[in-house]
């Protein structure tokens, strides 16, 4: 029985040593480089091209001339049939040949060969959101529901439209990413909290909520992309894998499409 | 034994729990992403200049411009030996199409301004010009009109080809675009890219481009006449590839062959790129093109057939179709065939 016992334990600390070794910079481990691949598809907005660099070793400066890959071959492929190239134009963008509006409904598969080997990702623009209605949590947040769809993700942005010819303000970020589970049926979505001095009566008429609809895979990326943040505060975040949807090896990299809904005044 | 068994059970559960942890950021790819050739050969068309969506098509220089730099430009002469010893411009290298690649990559091709290549009237060293410049050969140019603009000699193919056709199937509606299509099935073969799309150019340049008119059609050509019939028409998607009046006449209410669709070309249109109606020409089907003098078309088939689809060039093109309409529309009048397009240049016979 103590073998039994002594073994595990040594076999356990085998296993969690190697796993800690992941987290511990070690200078005699050598650098892995990955190829980062970044694309946003979003519909009726010109394409922005395809972004294809490599990672640098911590402590190096960031320097895009350094880390952006030229010798790609790359294309996107609409709806399973229409080729489009890519080609490299500077700093890793690879653009097509003439400017691309995405739409709706259409997916979209992104093909691209790096030095013999294959990195492939797919999405999907989705229709714009269906909202069912809006509300204003007390000038703290907004909120609307959607009909959700399959596939599909949703998220919400404030904005209050100052006026004299002035930008709108807009939340930084998304509160969340939600999604459903079952069709057909209605998600919540919410705004980050309105900043001050916006979350007053004073704007209170001048709010709009703007849906976005993504391909779902952004919601597994913009949940694991929190999880990873810098910790700053140790009860809300923490390090973690992100969720990237991209394949290849040694390739990391995010691919999607979205379609920005019209801004509802509340 | 049975605390044993829980032990293991115990340590087999955390090694689970410790492994699917170590292994999070594994994500599983999709049994099957390589790419495809059809695809990777038009990256390559497109990759760089884009020559064949770019202002430097067509690339076709007149009998002036090649009297005035006869010293500075390699002319090649495509046509039959027995055609060029009738009569070629002095300096003129004989040489068969199926040959131009190797004999340019024989030489330092880069020293001479222009290369310029010399067919009888101009249809086929359109096609051949084309292909060498999709090859890499960036100073291939086609002599406009060909010999018949040298000299009123070597003009009679083309006078000949001046025609006004019957045009009780044409019409003035415009045809829609249909939906894309996938790329045509091409198998490229070579070690790398630039190896497979310079082995598939050079298979294309072995094509034999039948320039006469013979009431059929060839390879990559064919005669207006054979396309007449309702029934052959059928088997044909028609391409009008101008960006002008060609398509649609608004004076005189002529058109184009029923079904046919218009394609702009550079510099107005880029429509037969990959982001633009590439692939709004069916793969499955016959491709007849059709331009002002069958020179533009020429060009149009070469790249078309290099994708793989089967394309041919309507000879001669609207000249050989309506050039009255073509002689009075104004915007189109200079792309009617006339003497005044033949120069009176000195030639020299023999090999």
């Amino acid at each position: 029985m103590n073998r039994i016992c002594c073994t595990a334990i040594i076999f356990l600390s085998f296993l969690f040593s190697s796993c800690e070794n992941i987290t511990n910079v070690d200078s005699a481990v050598p650098y892995k480089e990955y190829t980062v691949v970044n694309a946003e598809l979003s519909a009726y907005k010109i394409f922005k091209g395809v972004r294809i660099t490599h990672t640098m070793p911590l402590g190096v400066q960031y320097d895009i001339q350094k880390t952006e890959i030229k010798n790609a071959l790359a294309y996107l492929l609409e709806d399973g049939t229409r080729v489009i190239t890519l080609h490299y134009t500077s700093e890793g963008l690879y653009y097509p040949v003439e400017d691309l509006y995405p739409e709706p409904g259409n997916h979209f598969e992104l093909f691209i060969k790096l030095e013999g080997k294959s990195i492939y990702g797919k999405t999907y623009i989705p229709e714009s959101p269906g909202i069912v209605v809006t509300s204003n949590a007390g000038n703290n947040y907004l909120t609307a529901i959607v009909n959700a769809e399959p596939g599909e993700a949703y998220a919400a942005v404030w904005r209050v439209a100052i006026g004299n010819g002035q930008p709108d303000e807009i939340a930084s970020d998304f509160y969340s990413v939600e999604s459903a589970d079952h069709f057909p049926s209605t998600l919540l979505v919410r705004t980050m909290d309105i900043s001050p001095p916006f979350n007053s009566t004073e704007y209170s008429d001048k709010y709009f909520i703007q849906v976005y609809a993504f391909d779902k895979d952004y919601k597994d990326y913009f949940i694991s992309k929190k999880n990873s943040d810098q910790i700053t505060n140790t009860f809300t975040s923490g390090g973690g894998p992100v969720s990237w949807n991209v394949y290849g090896e040694n390739v990391i990299g995010i691919f999607i499409g979205v379609t920005e809904g019209n801004a509802i005044r509340l | 034994m049975k605390r044993a068994l829980k032990i293991l059970f115990f340590i087999s559960m955390l090694l689970s729990a410790i492994l699917s942890g170590c292994l999070k950021d594994k994500i599983t790819p999709p049994s099957e992403f390589s790419l495809n050739d059809s695809a990777t050969l038009l990256f390559f068309l497109e990759d760089g200049r884009n020559y064949f969506n770019s202002s430097f098509m067509p690339s076709l220089v007149n009998a002036d411009e090649v009297d005035s730099n006869l010293q500075n430009y390699l002319l090649l002469d495509i046509r039959s030996s027995e055609e060029f010893a009738a009569g070629h411009i002095a300096g003129a290298q004989n040489k068969p199409h199926s040959e131009l690649i190797s004999y340019l990559e024989s030489i330092n091709y880069a020293q001479y301004q222009k290369i310029v290549i010399i067919s009888g009237n101009g249809q086929s060293s359109s096609f051949y010009a084309c292909l060498l410049q999709l090859y890499g050969i960036e100073n291939s140019y086609s002599l406009n009109y060909g010999m018949a603009s040298w000299n009123m000699v070597f003009a009679g193919e083309w006078l000949d080809a001046i025609d006004n056709k019957d045009l009780s199937n044409f019409t003035a509606d415009i045809v829609s675009k249909p939906d894309y299509t996938p790329l045509p099935e091409v198998e490229l073969e070579g070690s790398n890219l630039s190896d497979a799309a310079h082995s598939r150019i050079r298979e294309i340049m072995d094509t034999d481009y039948e320039d006469n008119l013979t009431g059929s059609h060839g390879i990559a050509t064919v005669d207006f006449s054979y396309l007449a019939s309702a029934e052959i028409s059928l088997q044909y998607y028609i391409i009008c590839y101008n960006s002008g009046p060609l398509y649609k006449d608004f004076i005189s209410g002529i058109g184009h062959p029923a079904g046919a669709v218009r394609y702009s070309p550079p510099p107005s249109g880029t429509d037969f790129s990959s982001a633009s109606y590439l692939q709004t020409i069916p793969s499955q089907k016959k491709i007849a093109i059709y331009s002002t003098d069958g020179q533009l078309s020429a060009f149009a088939a070469a790249y078309l057939r290099v994708l793989g689809y089967d394309a041919q060039s309507i000879l001669f093109g609207a000249n050989n179709i309506f050039y009255d309409r073509l002689a009075s529309a104004p915007g189109l009048n200079n792309e009617a065939f006339s003497e005044s397009k033949i120069r009176d240049y000195p030639y020299v016979t023999g090999n």
